[in-house]
């Protein structure tokens, strides 16, 4: 489903990745550790398709990432893989429901608004739909960034520090929404992190070392 | 989600700033249409006005002066000339027709032209309502005269002596309207016509009570004058020497409408110029706010236009909504300064026409606003070009590692 083969990325000389193999199957779950600065974030990067690895190759069902660029490797990803990131970045000057329409534009499919509020609905913001990003709580903003990674029906559901800034009911719930989410579009789930709070519930793990 | 639908979402994100784009650019633009609606309109009245008058004939003094007065009905005449001389003219080869003009006498700020029916010739004026005159203090009203005073067929009223109102009045000798003119727009409209005979009975009894220089001073038979002499030439070849040959022999002069609106208008012209350039100051300062604008809101919005990229947008598709946010700016600023300028063109048009200079509307189209339109949509490209580049090179991972 998901596999990396010998992925070694350098900035300049400095070798800040090196992954000799790592395969994640259709609906499994994988936490991707590691202090900062061990290279999570090029991981992610590389998986999204965003940088391309000095050296390795990505398939993601079938497709060999290394063989895309350009416009057909931006449509590739937004149809495939969904990315909540650290920062939210919510598109701020058009409201909730239309963040969710242009994702569904910008991955090249038309859209759909029933299926964008029945995914507000099942995250329980369904009322905000009319709001503006930045009138959103904080928690409704993380709901927002995961229904905008969903919303696509992505084959991959990437998770950059998910929890981090959040207190631990809040981490629980974004956490659970990530979970049943990838699981009701049958997506592999990858999440960086370094909350302990979230090793308690996934097992599957990759460790990165510093080096 | 349509793409200008973001690209206008973003900019109604800062109201102020996309304000102040639109209306720097449409203060350029509005300006531009006021001068080219005034010009059009300007020369449009100018070479209809003279329209079929290649000469005109009248006392000494300024060229231009002349015109003015004899054919727009704007200045003072330079005077009058003899009646004998003027018809000495009239069995010229070269010359086809000649209209004479006496001047002198208004009606509430109306010039009473005494003239001859082959006047209305030369502007295609008909009856609307009624006669032309046949004797003596019968007149014929323009039709914006007929509007403007409510003097209907059979009402009478005196003429004050001098162009401007206010001067003395002929109440010994009443006009009677016995004609009112379809409109012509031209200078026609804004005329009382009448016989030339009217004029010089009008002030028969001024001759008799006192005796006044200028214009007027008449009138024994022999001694009758005309203002000025509107002449076609026969041939087109008279403008070469009949011009010279009046000039130099007799007390008259000689002035082509043709040169002297020309040099008219290269005066007003300059004036034009001046304020054209000014207006091209403020449509290159719309074009540097709207760079800078758009320069400031790419570096805001980095993070936005890498996000999109992560959601599947193209970097075509980054370019576009760059590059469309200045076109949207450029449009939206073209079209409030052609409605602006229609609009201040109008306004001035109503105030042209209470002071009786001139007809001036803002309910007109020169083919030039097309261009305009085009121009300003190029300074919406040129503003958005550079922006949209930096837009397109955006490169993700750099962006998004960086926050």
């Amino acid at each position: 489903m998901i596999e990396l083969n010998n992925i070694r990325h350098r900035y300049g000389d400095r070798v800040v990745l090196d992954l000799p193999n790592f395969q994640l199957s259709a609906g499994e779950e994988c936490l991707i550790l590691g202090s900062s600065g061990s290279g999570k974030t090029t991981l992610l990067h590389i998986l999204a398709g965003i940088l391309k690895p000095t050296q390795g190759e990505v398939r993601i069902s079938g497709m060999r990432l290394n063989d895309l660029s350009g416009a057909p490797l931006d449509r590739f990803r937004g149809q495939n893989i969904g990315i909540v990131l650290q920062k939210l970045h919510l598109i701020a000057p058009i409201s909730v429901l239309q963040n969710l329409l242009l994702t569904q534009t910008l991955s090249g499919r038309p859209t759909d608004e029933s299926a964008a509020m029945k995914l507000l609905d099942s995250l329980g913001i369904a009322s905000l739909s009319k709001s503006k990003p930045t009138q959103l709580s904080h928690g409704q903003a993380q709901r927002l960034a995961i229904a905008r990674a969903v919303i696509n029906q992505p084959k991959l559901l990437i998770a950059d520090e998910p929890t981090s800034n959040l207190d631990d009911k809040h981490a629980a719930e974004a956490l659970q929404l990530l979970r049943s989410q990838a699981h009701a579009c049958g997506a592999a789930l990858l999440l960086a992190t370094h909350d302990a709070r979230v090793k308690e519930h996934i097992e599957r793990r990759l460790e990165l070392t510093l080096r | 989600m349509k793409l200008w639908q973001l690209a206008l979402a973003y900019l109604r994100q800062r109201p102020l700033n996309t304000f102040l784009n639109v209306i720097l650019l449409a203060l350029g633009v509005a300006m531009i249409v006021v001068l080219l609606l005034f010009s059009a309109q300007m020369e449009d009245r100018l070479t209809r006005d003279s329209r079929g008058i290649d000469m005109v004939v009248g006392a000494k003094g300024s060229p231009l002066q002349l015109i003015l007065s004899s054919i727009y009905q704007i200045d003072m005449p330079t005077g009058n000339i003899s009646l004998a001389a003027a018809r000495k003219l009239k069995s010229h080869p070269m010359i086809k027709t000649i209209v004479p003009l006496a001047l002198g006498d208004a009606f509430r700020g109306f010039r009473i032209v005494g003239t001859e029916h082959s006047y209305l010739k030369l502007y295609d004026a008909k009856l609307a309502q009624g006669e032309l005159w046949s004797k003596p203090l019968d007149a014929a009203l323009g039709a914006a005269v007929a509007k403007k005073t409510g003097l209907k067929l059979g009402d009478t009223f005196t003429g004050s002596h001098g162009l401007g109102a206010g001067g003395g009045e002929h109440e010994a000798a009443p006009f009677k309207v016995i004609g009112i003119l379809a409109e012509t727009g031209s200078v026609a409209d804004r005329l009382v016509l009448t016989g030339i005979d009217s004029v010089w009975k009008m002030h028969e009894h001024h001759a008799e009570k006192e005796k006044h220089e200028g214009e007027h001073e008449t009138e024994t038979d022999e001694g009758k004058e005309v203002t000025a002499l509107l002449i076609q030439y026969r041939t087109p070849l008279a403008g070469a020497s009949l011009p010279r040959e009046i000039n130099n022999q007799s007390a008259m002069q000689a002035a082509s409408p043709a040169f002297e609106t020309a040099r008219l208008l290269t005066l007003v012209g300059f004036g034009v110029d001046t304020l054209r350039v000014f207006a091209i100051v403020l449509m290159a300062s719309a074009l540097l706010s709207m760079f800078i604008a758009l320069t400031n809101a790419l570096d805001e919005r980095r993070y936005d236009l890498a996000i999109m990229r992560t959601l599947g947008a193209g970097s075509g598709w980054q370019f576009a909504l760059v590059m469309l946010q200045g076109l949207l700016l450029a449009g939206i600023g073209a079209l409030v300064g052609i409605v602006l300028g229609h609009l201040a063109a109008q306004a001035l048009g109503m105030w042209f026409n209470i002071t009786q200079q001139m007809a001036f509307t803002g309910i007109t189209w020169v083919s030039e606003e097309v261009w305009l339109i085009a121009v300003a949509i190029g300074v919406g490209i040129i503003a958005a070009i550079l922006p949209a580049i930096g837009a397109y090179r955006t490169d993700i991972a750099k962006t998004l590692a960086k926050e």
